[in-house]
């Protein structure tokens, strides 16, 4: 009995001693830790991006290798958005001296894995995230209010009117408070075959049709017209089978009413967090919604991204709205339509917006080196550090680059629809955006398929919503 | 005999039409691993490349460390079947050998564990990890996915055990074996092909699993394939067919070699413990 003791004794102190020397080194917490490395003047060097030379890598001189053995984990989604900041944490970590983690998860798993984070484990010093999932962590006291920091130790080059205005209010700010940088601009955009634009012949015939000259259309009704021109089912003499196109499938096919939505003054909840979409504006969204339908391919309703985006580069399609991202399906050797389309904002002028932001987490171990880490990839050279790996400027210096402007024929449009945005195509509403998003979708969905009216999903959504946002104790 | 060869010549189509549903899916992979991104998207599509490209491959070891994720993989899976398959042995030949006070309600205990979903315990073992400081390694993945192997194996080997004769037992207990030489000498090596079929299970549950690593895992050096694969899709971007396919392709080989050495104890292993001797 005493040896079966003995031994029990033996293993539990094994294991304690094991598990002893697995255990993180504690870390003296409740201040700030201040930088260790001496301040020398640092000339950071990298190679011309779009052949403009890059001259504000040392953060406006604010950077000089003071942040020497400090180490910061940035999280975000795998892909592009890992790599542009892997790029730019190089240059940083040469100017400041601290290290620089990206840590990346795969995209649909990312959200929870980062929330699970910045509740329980705390390991990053900064998130790079959607939008609306930035603010839901500063609803939830998860991420730091930045003014402070551009209070006491900014670049002086940071220059936050320099932000495209409506980026900084919709990204940067939540309630009053700056909690985020803006990132990565997105924006659904219009793209529209612009050889059969052009074309004389068939100007003539749309002229004949309709008694109007064909010219890319900013309003809703001219939208529409140009659609029906372009349908074969509605006029066989047209070179598209289909007037228009986007995604319709369940999770995207909120896009094509939300597009609407604010063009004709609505909006989904106002700052209060109440729906503001049962009402005129949200009824002619629907009803412009079902219009589309009649000249939209015939499998619509399953047209994600990749159908979508390859049905358009078929040629069987006059005009999309889709996410800046089908340029390069476009563009590539397989289309059929590459060089031959033009960018716009969607018809009605207010598109929906996407977008990224990046904020520092409240438990950053060094928030001085973070904060520095967020200024620099979102300053005026910064971004264009990040621009190989699609990451757009959100800054109107940027875009008024010519070298810029002209390594893509989509950023005159992008900027003229982020100007016009004003609807984040995930509710700005903190802890349930993804359960409004779903309840979009089904209403959506339901009107799409005929199962109900517009006015009765707008209804029913408008019920859902109310319950949901109540249910965590938001406003109304 | 014509009424033979017809029910043959049935045999033999439904067999073949089984080989196809089967091993289709897996021959498009292959194939599209080596197609470029204009033949992946031909219309109509190329039932056989016209011409052959490792562009893809390239591309996985260069923008992707597949070569990492594959290495992290094998260590992980390996290492958590020989460590599931040791415990289970063991435990196996205790619960169907020796008789004593509350045997059945820890067998069923065992089994209880399996049936809770995997999920459930993501939360907790994350707490538990970053508290002794294993979260983001290998080692700590191991420890979760031979918890998780444990109930089936030991359950699957008190069967195989079962299935032995006692009277083999008591011959070797009069000749002089000790317990262990019993179990080493004589009941271990009689459940050979058992041991492979277990050992093929563990092995692909941990080489397959995702959701756990997901949580665990943090940083690029320590990712597993299955996390690593996923991350090569982009939301609002083409999705990289020719790319996940090259990776997919890779990572079915440790499962063809498994199929191709062990396929002979994998017939013999299924039906072992289904009858007790």
């Amino acid at each position: 009995m005493k040896k079966k003791f003995n031994v029990i004794l033996l293993c539990f102190l094994t294991l304690t001693i094991v598990l002893s020397a697995c255990s993180p080194k504690t870390t003296e917490s409740g201040k700030s830790p201040q930088p260790e490395g001496e301040f020398k003047e640092v000339t950071v060097e990298a190679p011309d991006v779009l052949g403009i030379k890059l001259t504000d890598l040392n953060g406006g001189g604010t950077l000089g290798g003071q942040y020497a053995g400090q180490k910061i984990v940035v999280a975000t989604r795998t892909g592009d958005f890992a790599d542009a900041l892997k790029n730019a944490a190089k240059y940083f970590e040469e100017a400041s001296g601290a290290t620089v983690e990206i840590q990346s998860f795969p995209a649909g798993n990312d959200v929870e894995k980062i929330q699970l984070d910045l509740n329980t484990g705390h390991h990053f010093d900064a998130v790079l995230m959607p939008v609306a999932n930035v603010h839901g962590y500063a609803e939830g006291g998860l991420i730091q209010d930045l003014q402070p920091y551009i209070n006491t130790i900014a670049s002086p080059n940071l220059d936050i009117d320099d932000f495209i205005p409506s980026l900084w209010e919709s990204y940067g700010l939540y309630k009053g408070r700056m909690v985020a940088f803006p990132y990565k601009p997105d924006s659904q955009l219009f793209f529209y075959r612009k050889d059969l634009f052009e074309d004389p012949e068939i100007q003539k015939q749309y002229k004949e049709k309709t008694g109007m000259d064909l010219a890319v259309p900013t309003t809703v009704e001219d939208f529409l017209t140009v659609a029906e021109f372009f349908t074969q089912k509605s006029n066989p003499d047209s070179p598209t089978k289909y007037g228009y196109s986007s995604m319709a499938s369940k999770t995207n096919s909120r896009l094509i009413w939300q597009n609407r939505l604010a063009a004709f003054g609505g909006n989904d909840v106002d700052e209060k967090f109440k729906p503001e979409f049962n009402n005129e504006a949200g009824l002619k969204a629907m009803e412009t919604m079902l219009e589309l339908k009649k000249y939209a391919p015939a499998e619509w309703l399953q047209l994600g991204w990749d159908e979508a985006n390859a049905l358009f580069a078929s040629g069987e399609v006059a005009m999309m709205e889709q996410w800046p991202g089908l340029y390069s399906t476009i563009e590539s050797d397989n289309s059929k339509v590459k060089g031959k389309v033009g960018y716009g904002v969607t018809p009605g002028g207010s598109p929906t917006m996407g977008g990224w932001a990046i904020a520092m987490t409240n438990t950053a171990k060094y928030p001085e080196a973070t904060y520095k880490f967020l200024e620099y990839v979102t300053s005026k050279d910064g971004e264009l550090l990040k621009i190989n790996n699609t990451m757009d400027p959100t800054r109107t210096s940027n875009y008024n680059r010519s070298e810029v402007l002209a390594s893509n024929p989509m950023y005159p449009a992008l900027l003229d629809s982020l100007s016009g945005a004003k609807i984040l195509v995930d509710p700005d509403v903190p802890f349930v955006s993804a359960k409004l998003c779903d309840i979009m979708e089904n209403a959506i969905q339901a009107v799409l398929r005929e199962e109900m009216t517009p006015q009765a999903a707008l209804d029913e959504m408008e019920q859902n919503f109310i319950k949901e946002i109540k249910a965590v104790g938001l406003g109304l | 005999m014509r009424k033979q060869n017809v029910e043959k010549v049935i045999l033999y189509l439904l067999l073949a039409l089984f080989v196809i549903v089967f091993l289709f899916p897996i021959y498009w992979a292959v194939t599209t691993s080596f197609k470029s991104a204009g033949q992946i998207m031909k219309v109509p599509p190329e039932f056989f490349p016209s011409s052959w490209s490792l562009q893809n491959y390239a591309e996985v070891f260069t923008k992707h460390q597949i070569g990492t994720y594959f290495i992290n993989s094998l260590i992980v899976s390996v290492t958590t079947t020989l460590c599931a398959i040791i415990v289970a042995t063991f435990a196996g030949y205790g619960f169907s050998r020796f008789k004593f006070k509350g045997r059945a309600f820890w067998q069923y205990a065992i089994i209880v564990m399996r049936m809770v979903p995997g999920l459930v315990f993501i939360i907790p073992y994350y707490i538990i990890f970053q508290r002794l400081g294993i979260l983001d390694t290998l080692f700590g993945l191991i420890i979760v996915y031979i918890t998780a192997a444990l109930p089936l194996a030991i359950w699957l080997f008190m069967g195989f055990f079962d299935e032995l004769p006692t009277e083999m037992f008591e011959a070797a207990k009069i000749d002089g074996c000790s317990e262990f030489g019993t179990y080493w000498r004589i009941a271990l090596p009689l459940i050979v092909p058992g041991i492979v079929v277990a050992a093929i299970l563990v092995f692909l549950a941990a080489y397959n699993e995702f959701s756990l690593s997901l949580v665990l895992i943090f940083t690029d050096q320590n990712k597993t394939l299955p996390l690593g694969i996923s991350g090569m899709i982009q939301l609002q971007k083409d999705t990289p067919f020719g790319t996940l396919a090259a990776a997919g392709t890779i990572a079915f080989i440790p499962a063809l070699i498994l199929a191709l050495t062990t396929q002979k104890y994998v017939q013999a292993g299924i039906t072992a413990g289904a009858v007790k001797g």
